[in-house]
C-alpha cells in the first residue's frame, strides 16, 4: 500500500511542528533557567527524603518548574498554528488546568505556602465529645465525612509540606477530568464516545465515557507525576510516547492531533536535553501533571483509551508500585519495595540513576511499540 | 529431631540460633548493635508497618533504620555506635517479646517441620479480623495468642525442651504486663534439664530508656520437684530480685512453660 501525497504532506508538517517546538524551546530555555535560579524555585529538602540518598545529594538547589518549558511552548505553538475547536481546544484546556494545579503546588511549596495540618480522626472524635461550644461540636460532626476523606487521602500521597494537600489535589484533578468529560460528552458529539477495542473494532460506550475520562486523566496525570523523580526519566519516556502518539494520530487521520503530539515531542526533546543528569532543572508538578493529563486526553481523542497501559507503561508501573506499597503497608504490614515509586527501589538496591533511567526508557519503549502494534488491529 | 550439638546440650535449629544472633547483633552501616525493645502499648499505633510496632524481623529493622535516616537526612555512618541504639529507640524501632517469640518459633517450625507457623488467633472473631490475622500474623501475635490452648500446651519443668516458652501473665506491681521468654537451649545431666537458656525482649527499669532489648539469660534448675520460680535465674550477671526478669516471673499471676502444638 502506498501512502498518498496528502498523507506525506501531513507527516511532513507534523515533523515541522516537532522541529519548531524543539527550536523555540531551546531558544527560550536559558531565560527560564535564569528565572528559576534567580527566584530559587527549588525542591524543598525538608519534604523530599530522597534528596538525602547518596548520589541524589547533588540535586540540592536544582530548580523545579522546568516543565513550564514544555507547557508554554505547546500552548503558544498550538494557539498560533494549530487551534481547532473540535480537537486541540480540549487537550490544551485540560493540560493547562492540570499544569496550573501543579504550578500552584510548586509555588506554594517554595514561595508562598504555609505548613498546614489535618486533624486526626481520633482527635476530631474526641473534640466532638468534649468541646465546650455546641456549635463547634455540631460543625465537627457534620464535617466528619470530609475529615475522614482528608485523612484517608493522605495514604495516597507523601508529606504534603507547604503545598496542596492530597485531597485538594484529587478534587482539582477530578474537576479537570470532569470538565474534559463534560465537554467531550455534551459538546463534541458521537465520535468521541467511541473507544477502539483491539482485534475487534470500535465500541460506542455512551455516557460511560465520562467516568472513564475522569479516571484516566487523574490516573495518568498522577502517574507521570510519580515518575518525575529522576533526571531524564519522565522526559525521555514522554518523548517516546508522544512520538508514537504522533504516528498513531497521523495514521488514523487526526491531523491536528498529530501536530499537537509532534509539538509536545519537540518541546520534550528540548526539555530533556536540559533535564538529563546533571539536570539544569526538573519538571515539577507543573510539567508532570500537565503532560500526564495531555497524554491521557490525546490518547482518548484518537479513541485509543485502552492502549494507555502500553503508551504510558512506565508511568503506570510507577504509580502501581506506589499503590502496591500502600496496600502492602496496610494489609501485610511490610514494605513490598524498599521505597516507592519503583525507581527509588532500584536506587536503594544500588543501581545508579543513569542505569535506572535508561533501563526504564528501554522497557517503556518496548511496551509503547507493543501498544503501537496492537493499535494497528 | 532437633540437632544435638554436644552430649549434654540441646538447642534450637542452627538457622533459628542465627536469627536470634541477628536480633542480638543488628548490622547497621557496618556497626553491630543489640535490637532494642519496643512496646507498642504506649504508642498504640494501628495498621502501621510491622517494623514500627515492634514486630519486624532483623532485616526489616535494619532496612527501616536506613529509610528513616534518609527521611531525617542523617548519615548513619557518622553516628557513633552507642548513639545508634538511641536513634532506633527514638524512632520506635525494636521488637517486643511476642514479636520476638513469633519470629523465633516461626523460623524453628519452618526449619524443623518445613512449613510455616500457623497460629489460631482467639481474639479474631469477625470475618474482617480473621482475614487480617492471616495477612499479618506476626503483628497480631500477642502473649495471649501464644498462651491459648489452641496453640500451645502446658509442659512440666522436667519435660522442657528447646522451643518451649516461659509465659508470664499479669506481671509487675500492677500485674499489667504479659511477658514471654523462648527457650533456645537446655543443658542436661544426663537426661534431666539442669540449665535452661532463654532469649527474650524486655526493658529493665534500671537500664533506662535505651538499655532494653533482645537479651539472653539462664535458669539453673536446682530442684526438679519445685516450680520454676524456685530455681536460680541469672541474667546480666544479676540473680534474685536484682534480676528484673525473675522479678517479673515472681510477680506474675500465672507462670507456665508451654509448648507449641506445631513443634
Amino acid at each position: 500500500m502506498l501512502i498518498s501525497d496528502m498523507s506525506v504532506d501531513i507527516l511532513r508538517t507534523a515533523i515541522l511542528f516537532a522541529l519548531a517546538a524543539t527550536l523555540s524551546a531551546f531558544l527560550w530555555a536559558p531565560l527560564l533557567i535564569k528565572f528559576l535560579y534567580k527566584y530559587k524555585i527549588q525542591r524543598h529538602p525538608e519534604y523530599d527524603a530522597t534528596l538525602a540518598m547518596g548520589a541524589r545529594r547533588t540535586k540540592y538547589g536544582v530548580p523545579i518548574m522546568g516543565g513550564l518549558l514544555i507547557i508554554i511552548t505547546i500552548i503558544v505553538i498550538t494557539l498560533l498554528f494549530n487551534w481547532e475547536r473540535k480537537f486541540t481546544w480540549m487537550p490544551i484546556a485540560v493540560m493547562t488546568l492540570a499544569a496550573l494545579l501543579g504550578g500552584l503546588d510548586d509555588v506554594m511549596n517554595n514561595l508562598i505556602g504555609k505548613k498546614r495540618r489535618i486533624r486526626k480522626i481520633k482527635h476530631v472524635l474526641k473534640l466532638i465529645r468534649v468541646h465546650k461550644d455546641w456549635k463547634q461540636r455540631l460543625w465537627l460532626t457534620l464535617t466528619l465525612p470530609w475529615t475522614f476523606f482528608k485523612r484517608t487521602s493522605l495514604w495516597l500521597g507523601s508529606h504534603p509540606g507547604k503545598g496542596l494537600h492530597v485531597h485538594e489535589r484529587l478534587i482539582m484533578q477530578f474537576l479537570a477530568g470532569g470538565i474534559a468529560a463534560w465537554w467531550i460528552y455534551f459538546k463534541l458529539g458521537e465520535h468521541w464516545r467511541q473507544i477502539h477495542i483491539p482485534f475487534d473494532g470500535f465500541l460506542n460506550i455512551g455516557w460511560l465515557i465520562i467516568p472513564l475520562i475522569i479516571f484516566f486523566v487523574m490516573f495518568t496525570a498522577n502517574a507521570v507525576n510519580f515518575a518525575d523523580g529522576m533526571d531524564g526519566l519522565a522526559g525521555g519516556a514522554l518523548i517516546i510516547t508522544f512520538a508514537v502518539l504522533t504516528l498513531l494520530s497521523w495514521m488514523y487521520g487526526y491531523n491536528s492531533m498529530a501536530y499537537l503530539n509532534a509539538t509536545a515531542t519537540g518541546a520534550l526533546i528540548a526539555y530533556t536535553y536540559f533535564n538529563i543528569k546533571p539536570a539544569r532543572f526538573q519538571m515539577g508538578d507543573v510539567g508532570s501533571l500537565g503532560m500526564g493529563a495531555l497524554l491521557a486526553i490525546n490518547t482518548i481523542v484518537i479513541n485509543q483509551m485502552l492502549l494507555l497501559p502500553f503508551l504510558a507503561f512506565i508511568f503506570y508501573v510507577e504509580i502501581l508500585s506506589v499503590i502496591i506499597q500502600i496496600g502492602g503497608r496496610y494489609l501485610l504490614g511490610r514494605r513490598i519495595f524498599k521505597m516507592a515509586p519503583l525507581h527509588h527501589h532500584f536506587e536503594l538496591r544500588g543501581w545508579s540513576e543513569e542505569k535506572t533511567v535508561m533501563r526504564f526508557w528501554i522497557l517503556h519503549a518496548a511496551f509503547v511499540i507493543l501498544g503501537l502494534w496492537i493499535a494497528l488491529y | 529431631m532437633k540437632p544435638i550439638p554436644s552430649e549434654t546440650t540441646q538447642s534450637l535449629h542452627e538457622s533459628t540460633l542465627r536469627l536470634i544472633d541477628h536480633f542480638m547483633n543488628l548490622q547497621i552501616d557496618g556497626k553491630k548493635i543489640q535490637c532494642p525493645y519496643f512496646l507498642n502499648k504506649a504508642t498504640k499505633v494501628r495498621a502501621a508497618l510491622g517494623v514500627l510496632i515492634g514486630k519486624g524481623t532483623p532485616e526489616d529493622i535494619e532496612e527501616e533504620a536506613k529509610i528513616i535516616s534518609l527521611k531525617h537526612h542523617l548519615d548513619l555512618a557518622s553516628i557513633p555506635q552507642e548513639k545508634l541504639k538511641e536513634f532506633l529507640v527514638d524512632n520506635n524501632l525494636g521488637i517486643d517479646c511476642s514479636g520476638l517469640a513469633y519470629h523465633i518459633l516461626h523460623q524453628e517450625v519452618r526449619a524443623t517441620k518445613a512449613k510455616p507457623l500457623k497460629l489460631f488467633y482467639p481474639h479474631a472473631k469477625s470475618f474482617f479480623r480473621k482475614i487480617l490475622v492471616r495477612l499479618r500474623p506476626a503483628e497480631n501475635c500477642s502473649v495471649e495468642t501464644l498462651v491459648s490452648d489452641m496453640n500451645t500446651k502446658v509442659v512440666q519443668l522436667s519435660q522442657v525442651t528447646p522451643g518451649d516458652m516461659i509465659i508470664l501473665l499479669g506481671t509487675g506491681k500492677d500485674h499489667d504486663l504479659n511477658h514471654i521468654l523462648v527457650i533456645h537451649a537446655i543443658e542436661y545431666n544426663p537426661l534431666s534439664p539442669v540449665i535452661i537458656h532463654y532469649t527474650h525482649a524486655l526493658q529493665w527499669k534500671r537500664d533506662g530508656k535505651y538499655g532494653g532489648g533482645v537479651r539472653k539469660g539462664h535458669i539453673e534448675i536446682t530442684d526438679h520437684n519445685t516450680s520454676l520460680l524456685e530455681q536460680t535465674w541469672t541474667e546480666n550477671e544479676k540473680t534474685g530480685e536484682e534480676n528484673e526478669t525473675f522479678w517479673r516471673a515472681k510477680t506474675a499471676q500465672r507462670c507456665e512453660i508451654r509448648r507449641l502444638h506445631a513443634l
